[in-house]
């Protein structure tokens, strides 16, 4: 005879399930992985940290001497888009332009830039007004940890860990998204997985001499390396 | 060794033991009670309440975050990183040098600066607190003229009309330490045709002062260096606690008792006092005497001084007021440490200064413990000055009266007489931080900046010019007093070119010229003081007069009368902190009332007014002024005083109604008039010229009303009751003390080791570093400054009275107080303080029980508390056997978003409903370790220093790896003094304790016993 219908249909419900719980991503509360929101410049990692190879401590300063890696302040970003207001492309474009209709060439600012400038209180030149502080950039943040959580960017960079490992290519990406889920199971495999590695580093006593010629890594586990 | 009288640390406990001794039964004090409410059951309705909303909520993704990157870096400051200033302790004229820890552009925590000369490194728990008052969010915000908010030019305009009217002009301030203060007053009075300053401390020295000047031709303190003494007798004088530089004294104090120097050094330190104090609670010797018998009592000292020492002194007339034998030990240890003895009093009253002052010179103290040469400048108040001007006042001579720095009306002696005749004077200019009871007096009010945000100096001490510096931007528009002088002398200057100028132009020449003047400002800016050579390097000499010629008599009250003794408390002081929740939610360290104060009476009058803690006392003098104040019954209060806290009941108070969690049971922080405390200034009195803070006679009664008086006495000490203790009643004592004869005689005197079996984790702890913490009961005095590092350090809630009563407070580091009788002296008392923190137990109780591992055991020995997995079981509060976990029964947060400012944000604000303990300041371990890690450098000892431990003034508390042999607190745990609490439970605590030792009156006596001579 056929099956009976209860079985039936408790295998069509756990095929259901399954099918559900692959299609819909579901993951554990909390885990933003993917999450890529827009921000407020159009900022390309992928142009500055990829195409232009600018180390990732030029702007992020902290992330070698400190707990945050810190944001940079627009006068970072000024330091260079005083004067560079859009691609090079676009301006030889303007100057051809310029050329063909004879007359002078236009100033040209790109769309990203004109963000930034806005944001900044300036003028589509970059020029900043008589008397008028320099603006803030509301940057969203992608790698947002809670509160009760406490990570040290220092101690990761002095153990020698790369910035990809945790924020992932970042040069390949136009807007930053997280990779990793960054939960507490992500972050204490690594602690447990890294224990005894040994890095060519000295480490030097109060006095200042070598007490030893390389660095042997011991992660804690203890809860409170991060919770406190 | 005998055995000593068993500990008590509440009058029921004291009275269960003696119930015990006499029945044989065993007794235990009655427990506090929770009213158990009837009818609707809270806990069945939250549950619902609770279940119902638990339900409801949804998971969601977390709020999207905006992080603003800010337009320019801020100079020097790495965003999340610490960056540090020193300065100068605003919070009382002591002066004491401040490191102030700034994030993200807000100062969260104060530390002392080891190299003040000052204060050497502590900070108190008054200046430890003092960074909350900067964003207290009731602060005066803008200036007012006649009522109405305006701006600075419009008070300086109303100023300046007054002045330019003609009439005296008087400037009334405390002490000004601030040299160039002084000089901008002093350069704004010579222009106008009657002017003059009046300098008065709320906690005078006025009559010390004069005493001084009259002998010596110089109106000045002499500076107090208690490590240089070998015998000290304070008599009515709270020298450790609150009179005139408490750290500067404890930390002397502490040196000249150092058991764990090379060369161990015991200073004896006597104390004779009617209100039981800090400085009496740490007596080798302490007696009660009445404020009335205080002048008798120092002519018997000094009597007896002179005689041994050869000198002419005043016979005394009365008979001697305290125990004879006391005398008789404490002038012959002050003689036999001539040279390196002294003999300090802090009575109010020019023919006992006189006396006293007598004394130390014949003792040899001025040039030896008293340094005259180079003074103290933090008391210069003059009460006569006050007294005239009261005067003038009532006379109606004064055209513009300018206040700063002082509230007269409750802080000074007459202040009521004040508040009547400041009426007649047409305009009143009041600098203040706060609207207090001047303020509303005032015709122009001025807001005055908290120390933290303005640039200034002061000279506590002749040859120290310490500097402060802002560390914020200021949060209101604020002035200081020497601003507005400048400006109101027409040439208005920011305090930075009038600090700056004067530096320049008074202290940079004095200093070896090795620099510019500029670059010597800069220097002494990033330093936080600078030493000058005193301009008088000779001590003064006495002048030949000195002699009184007949002694001051004691001033026994009248019949049926008991005496006021107002006294200043350690968190409060005179009650310029009072509107500060850490420092009113501070325990006194004796009587451990926290939000207000109380009439403390002796056992015996408590017994004749058949009155009991808690119950209202009618103190009525008659002159019609009387106030109602629950009782506190403090054991070695004088008979026949009724001691009163001063600073409390202050205008201003009432905004502490809602302090605490709001719910059903929720009872008032604030009392009947809706203020803090009782204000019990009317009693002081100003008697002569002089203030008088103790002497009114009163009539005291019980109401029949009771009031909660909010004390963390009783339910966290440890002594055992007796009904709980293993069988055969062993009583374990938390403290262990013995005496310096049994020490010299062998180290570990009073220090029986400690038995206990095999335990359940031998064998399984990891081999590694371990954080330890070391402290010495003979140095700690219970002053308190750790417990408020710690709740400063640690984002410790405040809970409000209700809650304290009901045993809810959570202070992560709490100080015990026990006494005990003294032998062959009834009525006295001897006071042992220990400061309890988490004591990271190797083998923890509480780490067993937790059934989510919330609380857990670190590599490095710590034990953890991790709130986010805490689920709030409170299985590991009953389990640990020192009550040192403290539970978040609701969420105690400010809800004040000034006050949230102080916040350190390396330490997460717990939540309601999770248990919170003493972490090891794991903070700064993680900050130390990062740091020596990019340094690419091992962690040395001292990289990490804990709040506690960094705020002590006596040094008291040391931290490090215990495992690590060179660390300083692996060597102090070497101490044969050192013991664990509890340790026969085998939890191996890692704070440990070195035995108190005290100087016994006949140690060292010679054999023959007292001789009179």
């Amino acid at each position: 005879m056929g099956v009976p219908f209860p079985v039936l249909l408790g295998v069509g419900a756990a095929l259901g399930l399954v099918v559900v719980v692959q299609s819909a991503d579901l993951r554990l509360p909390g885990d933003a992985t993917g999450y890529e929101p827009d921000q407020p410049v159009a900022f390309s990692h992928q142009k500055h940290a990829g195409e232009l190879a600018v180390p990732c401590l030029f702007c992020h300063t902290g992330a070698e001497t400190g707990r945050a890696a810190t944001l940079p302040p627009a006068s970072t970003c000024m330091g260079c888009h005083q004067f560079v207001r859009a691609s090079f492309a676009a301006v030889r474009a303007e100057d051809d332009l310029a050329k063909a209709e004879r007359r002078d060439p236009r100033p040209v600012t790109s769309d990203a830039i004109r963000s930034l400038y806005r944001l900044l209180g300036r003028d589509d030149e970059g020029k900043r007004r008589p008397g008028a502080p320099e603006g803030e950039i509301p940057w969203v943040r992608v790698h947002d940890l809670p509160d009760f959580v406490v990570f040290d960017h220092r101690s990761h960079v002095a153990a020698g860990v790369a910035c990809a490992t945790c924020h992932g290519a970042v040069e390949t990406m136009e807007r930053v998204r997280q990779v990793e889920s960054l939960s507490m199971g992500w972050c204490v495999t690594c602690h447990r997985q890294e224990s005894g590695r040994v890095l060519p580093q000295p480490v030097r006593g109060p006095d200042g001499k070598v007490v030893s010629p390389t660095r042997a890594l011991h992660p804690t586990t203890d809860c409170s390396v991060c919770h406190h | 060794m005998t055995p000593r009288p068993p500990r008590w640390s509440s009058a029921e406990e004291r009275d269960a033991l003696a119930r015990a001794a006499a029945t044989g039964e065993p007794s235990r004090p009655p427990a506090a009670e929770e009213p158990v409410p009837a009818g609707l059951s809270r806990r069945g309705f939250l549950a619902a309440v609770g279940f119902s909303a638990g339900a409801l909520a949804a998971c969601a993704r977390a709020p999207e975050r905006v992080t603003a990157a800010p337009g320019e870096a801020p100079e020097h400051a790495p965003s999340g990183g610490a960056r540090w200033f020193s300065t100068t302790c605003g919070a009382c004229p002591a002066g004491c040098g401040l490191l102030v820890k700034t994030k993200d552009g807000r100062p969260i925590k104060v530390e002392g600066n080891p190299a003040h000369p000052v204060s050497r490194g502590g900070v108190c728990a008054v200046g430890q607190a003092s960074v909350l008052s900067l964003y207290d969010s009731r602060r005066l915000r803008s200036p007012r003229v006649d009522g109405r908010d305006t701006d600075l030019a419009a008070a300086d305009a109303a100023v300046r009309k007054a002045v330019a009217s003609g009439g005296a002009v008087r400037v009334l301030t405390a002490t000004v330490t601030s040299p160039s203060t002084r000089a901008a007053v002093a350069r704004w009075l010579a222009g106008v045709p009657d002017g003059r300053h009046v300098e008065v401390d709320p906690l005078s020295a006025s009559a010390a002062l004069a005493a001084h000047e009259a002998a010596f031709g110089v109106r000045a303190l002499p500076r107090v260096r208690l490590e240089r003494a070998e015998a000290v007798l304070a008599v009515d004088c709270d020298v450790l606690g609150t009179w005139v530089s408490p750290v500067e004294h404890t930390r002397g104090w502490a040196a000249a008792r150092d058991l764990g120097a090379p060369t161990p050094r015991l200073s004896w330190h006597g104390q004779a006092e009617s209100v039981l104090t800090l400085s009496g609670s740490n007596a080798d010797r302490r007696v009660r005497v009445s404020p009335g018998n205080v002048p008798a009592l120092v002519a018997h000292l000094v009597h007896r001084v002179a005689q041994r020492t050869g000198g002419a002194a005043p016979s005394p007339a009365d008979p001697c007021p305290v125990a004879e034998d006391f005398v008789e030990d404490s002038v012959r240890r002050l003689v036999e440490h001539k040279g390196r003895s002294v003999l300090l009093c802090g009575t109010n009253d020019l023919d006992v200064q006189r006396l006293v002052l007598l004394a130390n010179e014949r003792l040899g103290a001025y040039g030896g413990v008293l340094d005259l040469a180079a003074p103290s400048l933090q008391r210069r108040g003059d009460d006569a000055a006050w007294a005239a001007l009261l005067d003038e006042l009532d006379a109606g001579k004064v055209a513009t009266l300018v206040v700063a720095g002082v509230n007269p009306v409750v802080e000074l002696p007459a202040g009521r007489r004040f508040a009547a005749a400041a009426a007649k004077v047409p305009v009143r200019v009041v600098v203040a931080e706060r609207p207090d009871e001047t303020v509303a007096l005032a015709t122009v009010a001025v807001p005055a900046p908290h120390f933290l945000e303005a640039f200034d100096d002061a000279e506590p001490v002749a040859g120290v010019v310490s500097l402060s510096q802002p560390t914020v931007q200021p949060l209101v528009r604020a002035r200081t007093l020497r601003a507005c002088v400048a400006a109101w002398t027409g040439a208005p200057e920011p305090d930075l070119d009038l600090v700056r100028a004067h530096f320049e132009r008074e202290v940079a020449p004095k200093q070896a010229a090795d620099a510019s003047p500029g670059r010597a400002f800069r220097r002494a800016l990033r330093d936080g003081f600078v030493e000058t050579a005193p301009a008088a390097p000779a001590a003064p000499v006495l002048r030949g007069d000195a002699v009184p010629a007949t002694a001051p008599r004691a001033k026994p009250p009248a019949a049926g009368r008991l005496v006021v003794a107002l006294f200043p408390s350690v968190a409060l002081l005179d009650g310029r902190h009072a509107w500060n929740p850490w420092l009113q939610e501070l325990p006194d360290p004796v009587t451990k009332q926290t939000w207000g104060n109380a009439a403390c009476i002796a056992p015996e009058t408590a017994a004749a007014l058949s009155a009991k803690d808690g119950d209202v006392l009618r103190l009525s003098g008659d002159d019609g002024t009387a106030i109602e104040l629950p009782a506190v019954v403090v054991p070695g209060t004088a008979r026949g005083t009724v001691g009163v806290a001063l600073g409390h009941g202050r205008l201003g108070t009432e905004r502490f109604e809602r302090v605490g969690p709001r719910w059903l049971e929720a009872r008032p922080t604030t009392g009947r008039d809706g203020r803090v405390g009782t204000d019990a200034s009317a009693f002081l009195a100003l008697v002569g010229g002089l203030a008088r803070p103790s002497g009114a006679e009163v009539r005291v009664e019980r109401t029949g009303a009771t009031d909660v008086v909010a004390r963390t006495q009783t339910w966290s000490s440890l002594t055992m009751p007796t009904a709980t203790a293993p069988h055969g009643g062993e009583r374990r004592d938390p403290v262990r003390e013995t005496t310096l004869a049994a020490w010299k005689a062998d180290p570990r005197a009073g220090n029986p080791a400690a038995h206990h079996g095999p335990g359940l984790w031998e064998g399984l702890r990891a081999a590694g570093p371990r954080w330890g913490l070391v402290v010495d009961l003979t140095k700690c005095t219970g002053c308190s400054a750790c417990v408020v590092a710690c709740q400063a350090e640690n984002n410790v809630p405040v809970v409000g009275r209700d809650e304290v009563a009901r045993g809810r407070d959570m202070a992560w580091l709490r100080v015990d107080r026990y006494f005990a009788d003294v032998e062959g002296a009834p009525g006295e008392v001897e006071v042992v303080h220990q400061p309890l923190p988490c004591q990271h137990c190797g083998n923890a109780p509480c780490e067993v029980v937790c059934p989510v591992l919330a609380t857990s055991h670190s590599e490095d020995g710590r034990n953890e508390q991790t709130y986010n997995r805490c689920v709030g079981t409170r299985y590991c509060a009953n389990n640990c056997p020192y009550k040192v976990r403290r539970f978040n029964w609701f969420g105690y947060g400010s809800h004040d978003t000034w006050a949230d400012l102080v916040l350190n944000p390396d330490v997460t604000v717990r939540e309601r409903g999770v248990m919170e303990k003493c972490s090891f300041c794991v903070q700064r371990v993680s900050e130390a370790r990062a740091e020596a890690r990019r340094e690419g450098r091992a962690l040395a000892d001292g990289d990490v220093r804990t709040a506690c431990q960094q705020s002590c003034p006596a040094g008291a508390l040391v931290f490090g790896d215990v495992t690590d042999a060179t660390s300083a607190a692996a060597r102090a745990a070497k101490d044969p003094r050192r013991y664990r609490v509890l340790e026969e439970l085998n939890v191996d605590p890692a704070v440990s304790y070195l035995v108190k030792v005290r100087e016994r009156p006949l140690d060292g006596a010679p054999k023959e016993g007292p001789h009179h001579g």
